[in-house]
Order: structure tokens, then C-alpha cells, then sequence
């Protein structure tokens, strides 16, 4: 067990390992994304009570599950680098903040779009809308405390910390939201993108959600290469890797 | 040489950093100051009409309380990691998470406690309803010591940076904001006359999360920064 | 083209959407390759550099 961990965790293994991996995955999300986009888009039907406008699911569901899952994993490679001490872990991490970021911030982006044509303004103070906020800002939180620490060593463990701290928080902060929102949510609006799923529906929203998942984990093997070049120290590794003689 | 108990040298801890910071009255009243004057802002850019400072109040009170806890937790640290005070405590035979533990206790009663007590003088001018004032009063005396737990674990993390001032509230406020929904709610339905003990209760398992792991978080913290 | 980008009276908010998702998700890509790239001729530079001297 622990000499395939070691095995896998070390970078040149993982970046041979990336180098193979990353074209399947990259290709895998292309080939789902537009199989589930355009399912949604023109072959699922429209929904009965919000007609067209219900089709933003098709791209908000799977960035805010995203969004979500993608801290935990990095607050998991994070736990795992801090504890184990294994760099490989952190580079994983870093790689996969801004990711995580973007899709939390689609998820903002795209609630807020479909806000408009079902509740009339772009921003309600909706349950799931504002913990995605949150974790935006836990987001920007990780990547600011990482930026502002010249450190590469301590940059790592630190922002492993915070990501870890950020975790044990998230069910708190969610549970917060939610039981603030039931208190003071107006009657007129109700829960957002609970439509009754046929299952047509549900067949197309699941490519998506596995076409973002591979989507993340191909720009996650490309960022997180560059992490383990940055972070390499063994000179030989390198000239054989990159291919100077 | 003997080595004080654990209770003992949690005891002399705190009570150090009390006569320290009692030698430096007017830098510990900053957060206090700041949290009065924050709710004065608030008649003076609105109107003072007691309909709506009555309507803002609970809001008022518990933002500028996380402002006030959020500025006073900048300096919770700094001064002993840079005279290296902290480094001797790490290397002290006490666990490093119990002296931290101490000295968060000490700056909460030193800063986190008179913002407690002065909250009825500020809840009045707010024109808060009388029987709001006691449980708005708990409730700060529940979340206080949480804020002061959440800055001491961001403020160990920060406190070697440079650039410290806007990251730790980046850090801290995302964390924070469970605690001031809780406690804005507590005084938001004792205003209304009814029944707030469920967010006190869940204030009160907050504190309890907040004093079991934080301690561990802020040594760790510590550890790596101190590196 | 237009009749394929018609989406009842919600066109504009379901096509901008999608469009904006599929922007931030090439974006990551493209960012994240320019990023690799850079690195990996940088890197190259300075180990040649370094064999050199």
C-alpha cells in the first residue's frame, strides 16, 4: 500500500501518468458536454411551468455541484500534503482552486440569469445562491492567503490549513443559510429548479455533470503539472521530462 | 526546574497577557471605540427615525460586533511573534495549543467582554426594544468568544505576511458569518417577541465546536508560520 | 441560424448562459495550457542555461 502511494505520488510518475491521462479526459468532457448541452438545449422538453428559460439547468446544476465537490477534494489533497507530506498532494490543491473558483462563480453567473426571467431581478437572496457566495469567497480566501505567502513550503501548509478549516465550516455555513432563508424567505418565491425530472431530463443533466467532471479532472492534470515542474528540485528528473539534452 | 500544571500555566498565561495589555489601555479600546462609533454611522447616514433604527438595529449591533472582533484580532499575535515570545513558547514543555488557548481567552476578556457590556448603552441608541437587551447581551457573550477563536486561527495563519490587514478579513469574514446569522436572529426574534432560545442554543454548540478544535487549528497555525 | 438559437421568450437569457459557461470553461483551458507552456520553455531555458555554463 504505502510503496504504491509512494509510487503514485511521485512526480515523475505523476507527470507521465498526466501526460497519458490528460487527452482522454479532455476529450471525454468535450464529447459529453456537447452531447448533454445540446440534448438540453433541443431535445429534452421544455418545462410546463418555466417553459424555455428552464434549460439554464442544464448548465447550473452541474457548476454548482461542482463547485462544491471541487473543494473538497482540494481541501482533501490539501489534508492529505499537510499530514503525509506528500507535494504532489499540494500541488493538486493549488491547481484545483481557480477551477473550483470559476465553476462556483458560473454557478453565481448562471442563477442569476435565470433569476431575471423567473423572479424578475438578477439577485435573491436565495439559499443556494448565497452559500454558493460563501464559498466564493472561501475560494478567494485559499487563493489570497497562497498568493500573499512568498514561501512555497509555507504557502502550501498554511493554505492546507485554511482549505481544511474551510471544510469544517461548510456544513455549518450551509445549514446557517438555509435555516436564515426559511425565517425570512417572502412566500411569493419559491425554491429554485425543483421541477418534477423526468426522466428524460435527468438523463441529459447527468452527461453534463459528468462532461464537467471531466472537465475538471483534465485541467486539473494540466495546471497541476505546471505546480510539479515549479515545485521540482530534482534537476535530472527535469531534463529527462521536459527533453533537454 | 519545575514545570507548571497545565491549569497553572494557562492561569499565569492569561493573567500575563492581562498586565500587558492593561499597560496599554488605549490600544486595547480601539475595537471597543470602533464598535461605538460604527453604530453611530448608522443614524447618521440614514435618518434617525426610531421606526427604522428599531428595524436595523439587530443588524447593526451584530455587524459592527464582527468589525469590532475582526480589527482586534489584527494585534492578537503580532507582538509576540515579533519580540519572539512565541517562539519560547512553542519550545515550552506546555502544549502550544493551551498557552494559544490562553492568550485568546485574555484578549477576548480585554476586548471581546467590554463590547459585551457596553452593547445596552449602544442597543438604547438604537432604540432596540427593552426585551431584546438580554438576549442580545447573551448572544454577544456567546459569539464574542467564537469571533475571537475564528481571528486567532486566521491571525496564527497571517501573521508572518506583510500584506495582513485586508486577507485577514478575506479569511475570517466567509467563517464568521454563520455566528453573526445566529446571533442577528436571536435578537432579531426576541424583538418580535418570540421565542429566541433555539439560536441561542445553536450559538452555544458553535462555542463549544469553536473551543474543542480551534486551539489545535491556531497551534498548527502557529507552527507553520513560526517556520 | 436564428430560428436554431430560439428559445421561446427566454432566448437571451438561455443562450447567454450557455454562452458565458462555455466561455469561462475555454478559458480555463486555454489559461491553464499558456500557463504549462511558459513554464515548460522557462524551465528548458534555464536547464540549458545551466548546462551550458
Amino acid at each position: 500500500m504505502w510503496k504504491f502511494i509512494h509510487k503514485f505520488g511521485s512526480p515523475p510518475h505523476f507527470y507521465r501518468l498526466s501526460v497519458v491521462l490528460t487527452p482522454w479526459f479532455g476529450w471525454a468532457a468535450a464529447i459529453l458536454i456537447t452531447a448533454g448541452t445540446l440534448g438540453g438545449l433541443y431535445l429534452a422538453p421544455p418545462d410546463y411551468q418555466q417553459g424555455e428559460g428552464f434549460r439554464i439547468i442544464y448548465v447550473h446544476v452541474p457548476s454548482a455541484s461542482m463547485s462544491m465537490f471541487v473543494y473538497v477534494n482540494m481541501a482533501l489533497a490539501a489534508a492529505v500534503g499537510l499530514i503525509w507530506r506528500i507535494k504532489l498532494a499540494h500541488a493538486v490543491a493549488a491547481a484545483a482552486a481557480p477551477i473550483g473558483a470559476s465553476f462556483t462563480f458560473l454557478a453565481l453567473a448562471t442563477g442569476s440569469i435565470w433569476a431575471k426571467p423567473m423572479w424578475g431581478t438578477w439577485w435573491v437572496w436565495d439559499a443556494r445562491l448565497t452559500s454558493e457566495l460563501v464559498l466564493l469567497f472561501l475560494y478567494f480566501g485559499y487563493m489570497a492567503l497562497r498568493a500573499a505567502i512568498d514561501d512555497e513550503n509555507r504557502a502550501d501548509r498554511a493554505s492546507a490549513l485554511l482549505a481544511i478549516i474551510g471544510l469544517i465550516n461548510i456544513p455549518i455555513i450551509k445549514y446557517s443559510v438555509e435555516w436564515w432563508n426559511t425565517l425570512h424567505q417572502p412566500a411569493t418565491i419559491s425554491k429554485m429548479g425543483k421541477p418534477a425530472m423526468d426522466g428524460d431530463m435527468l438523463t441529459w443533466l447527468l452527461l453534463n455533470i459528468a462532461g464537467f467532471m471531466c472537465f475538471f479532472i483534465a485541467v486539473l492534470l494540466i495546471s497541476a503539472r505546471a505546480e510539479v515542474i515549479r515545485r521540482a528540485r530534482d534537476q535530472k528528473w527535469l531534463k529527462q521530462a521536459l527533453g533537454v539534452t | 526546574m519545575e514545570v507548571p500544571g497545565l491549569g497553572q500555566a494557562f492561569a499565569l498565561q492569561v493573567g500575563r497577557d492581562m498586565r500587558l495589555a492593561f499597560r496599554h489601555l488605549g490600544q486595547l479600546a480601539n475595537p471597543l471605540m470602533f464598535f461605538i462609533m460604527v453604530t453611530t454611522l448608522f443614524p447618521l447616514a440614514l435618518n434617525p427615525s426610531p421606526q427604522l433604527l428599531e428595524a436595523i438595529a439587530p443588524g447593526v449591533v451584530w455587524v459592527a460586533a464582527l468589525l469590532a472582533s475582526l480589527l482586534a484580532s489584527e494585534s492578537l499575535f503580532r507582538q509576540d511573534v515579533d519580540d519572539g515570545t512565541m517562539e519560547q513558547l512553542a519550545l515550552s514543555p506546555q502544549p502550544l495549543a493551551l498557552m494559544l488557548l490562553a492568550k485568546t481567552a485574555a484578549h477576548w476578556l480585554m476586548t471581546g467582554l467590554p463590547l459585551v457590556l457596553i452593547s445596552p448603552i449602544v442597543a438604547y441608541g438604537l432604540f432596540l426594544p427593552q426585551e431584546a437587551v438580554p438576549v442580545t447581551m447573551g448572544a454577544l457573550a456567546l459569539a464574542t468568544p467564537i469571533l475571537s477563536l475564528i481571528g486567532g486561527m486566521m491571525a496564527a495563519l497571517t501573521v508572518g505576511l506583510r500584506r495582513g490587514g485586508g486577507l485577514l478579513s478575506l479569511l475570517i469574514l466567509p467563517i464568521a458569518m454563520p455566528v453573526l446569522i445566529f446571533g442577528a436572529r436571536a435578537t432579531d426574534l426576541a424583538m418580535t417577541g418570540m421565542e429566541s432560545v433555539g439560536a441561542i442554543y445553536l450559538l452555544a454548540a458553535l462555542l463549544l465546536l469553536a473551543m474543542s478544535l480551534s486551539p489545535f487549528a491556531m497551534a498548527a497555525a502557529m507552527r507553520i508560520s513560526l517556520d | 441560424m436564428p430560428e436554431f438559437l430560439e428559445f421561446g421568450k427566454h432566448t437571451t437569457y438561455v443562450v447567454s448562459s450557455f454562452a458565458l459557461v462555455m466561455v469561462v470553461l475555454a478559458g480555463n483551458v486555454v489559461f491553464a495550457r499558456r500557463r504549462l507552456n511558459a513554464l515548460v520553455n522557462r524551465t528548458r531555458r534555464r536547464l540549458s542555461a545551466e548546462e551550458k555554463s
